[in-house]
């Protein structure tokens, strides 16, 4: 279906949208074929975190619009203070191009319904956990469902993330496949663990997990897709330090997309030197996720679970001290960035926290 | 934060943060952190460049000033729509 995109019917936007469950590899699916197709959009392409699942803000489309007109080279002062303007303007700057438009994690079809171009030289793909079935209907969207992968394909994961053990114990491979769900987030949780154990036989995770399972159940009648995986999420955090596992759960409180390791010191009430350390051992864990250099991002599904865990294990108090600590960093770098860029105004500027 | 050029740059790369922080503060009971950024970035913002960023920021700053009673940064926040 993707090698459809960009070869519609003449006249028309080209939209695919990529639907399925929660960390079964759109965003990964999208952005693998935008590399491949890079040639068929000599223009470029343009991309967007919506955010539409996220517990904080999704983004406004009025906000994704901004980012998109200073990307087609827009200065800030130029880009008009309403939405419709701002579409419109994007409209007018995408006639005659010929781009690849990715709209990543979509909450509806209202959301980006503004920032559809009305040139049919452009290609978008929207991912998004929604069907999306009103721009199907009405703006002929091509939808792939992305279920999660069949058993083979759930255990060649393992295979490649985990190497020889998973031939060796083929029963206990598809059984942690299955307790993964065989959805590629879990997956990469559960094999980087294994990984971290060499010695281990993979029966004995498995039984591990089972257990854990078990003991979960009793807490979270729900016994569904989710309960699992938030079996594999709280397997990999029972692994973590108490330090690294107090950052976990913190970090789920950030309000942003991504954190750099100043912040979450701030955040996590640490040095530098050691919150860089905890996002390490974190992003290895695939507890979190490097997003661009030195910063790092947390798929909603395992925010969801930071945000359980510190709702539960975490004081009213200490989550308010952490985002306070957090909120006073920015004000105080704020300030400081200031102080060098505009001396002379510092004795204006409110006093630093 | 001893050069321009490492300043500009941590305010440029986190040009949309502040704006988000900012919104959060506002609706998550820091209200007085909201005006305080606000008004700590007014120069970064005002210079024209920034400004949907701009807009984002002063209004909900303008809407924690007014949560808090804080007129002096209600007022601050109002200067931007004049």
């Amino acid at each position: 279906m993707l090698d459809q995109a960009g070869a519609g019917a003449p006249g028309t936007v080209v939209i695919s949208a990529v639907s399925g469950t929660a960390g079964v590899g759109k965003t990964a699916l999208a952005v693998h074929w935008a590399h491949q197709v890079v040639d068929r959009f000599p223009d470029g392409q343009l991309y967007v975190n919506l955010r539409g699942y996220d517990l904080g803000q999704p983004m406004p489309a009025a906000d994704a619009l901004t980012g998109f007109l200073r990307s087609l080279g827009v200065p800030g002062r130029d880009i008009p203070p309403e939405e419709d303007e701002r579409a419109a303007r994007f409209r007018s700057l995408l006639a005659g191009r010929r781009m690849l438009i990715v709209l990543d994690n979509a909450g509806s079809a209202d959301q980006i319904r503004p920032l559809l171009p009305g040139t049919p030289a452009c290609t978008v793909m929207v991912t998004s956990r929604d069907a999306l079935a009103g721009l199907v209907a009405r703006d002929g969207a091509i939808r792939l469902d992305l279920d999660v992968l069949p058993l083979e394909e759930a255990v060649a994961v393992l295979r490649t993330l985990i190497g020889a053990r998973v031939d060796d114990e083929p029963a206990a491979a598809a059984e942690l496949a299955g307790q993964c769900c065989r959805l590629p987030l879990a997956l990469r949780v559960a094999a980087e663990l294994a990984v971290s154990r060499p010695a281990m036989p993979l029966a004995v995770l498995v039984g591990e997990l089972a257990d854990l399972r078990t003991r979960l159940d009793l807490l979270d009648a729900g016994g569904d897709r989710r309960t699992e995986v938030r079996t594999v999420f709280s397997w990999s955090y029972r692994h973590l330090d108490a330090d690294d596992a107090q950052a976990f759960r913190l970090l789920g409180l950030h309000p942003g997309p991504d954190v750099e390791p100043y912040a979450a010191a701030a955040l996590t009430g640490t040095t530098a030197p050691q919150a860089r350390r905890a996002l390490d051992v974190l992003a290895r864990a695939h507890l979190l996720s490097p997003a661009t250099p030195g910063r790092y991002g947390m798929h909603d599904l395992l925010r969801g679970y930071a945000c359980e865990l510190t709702a539960t294990l975490d004081a009213g108090q200490e989550q308010h001290a952490a985002l306070t600590r957090l909120f006073d960093y920015y004000l105080h770098t704020a300030a400081a960035a200031m102080d060098t860029l505009f001396p002379a105004e510092r004795r204006h500027r409110p006093p630093s926290p | 934060m001893d050069t321009r050029a490492e300043a500009l740059a941590w305010l440029d790369a986190e040009r949309a943060s502040p704006a988000a922080a900012v919104a959060h503060m506002t609706d998550n009971g820091w209200p007085g952190h909201a005006t305080r950024l606000a008004a700590t970035l007014r120069s970064y913002l005002d210079r024209g460049d920034q400004q949907p960023e701009a807009i984002t920021t002063y209004s909900c700053a303008l809407r924690a000033a007014r949560r808090t009673g804080d007129r002096a940064a209600e007022a601050a926040a109002c200067t931007i729509w004049a």
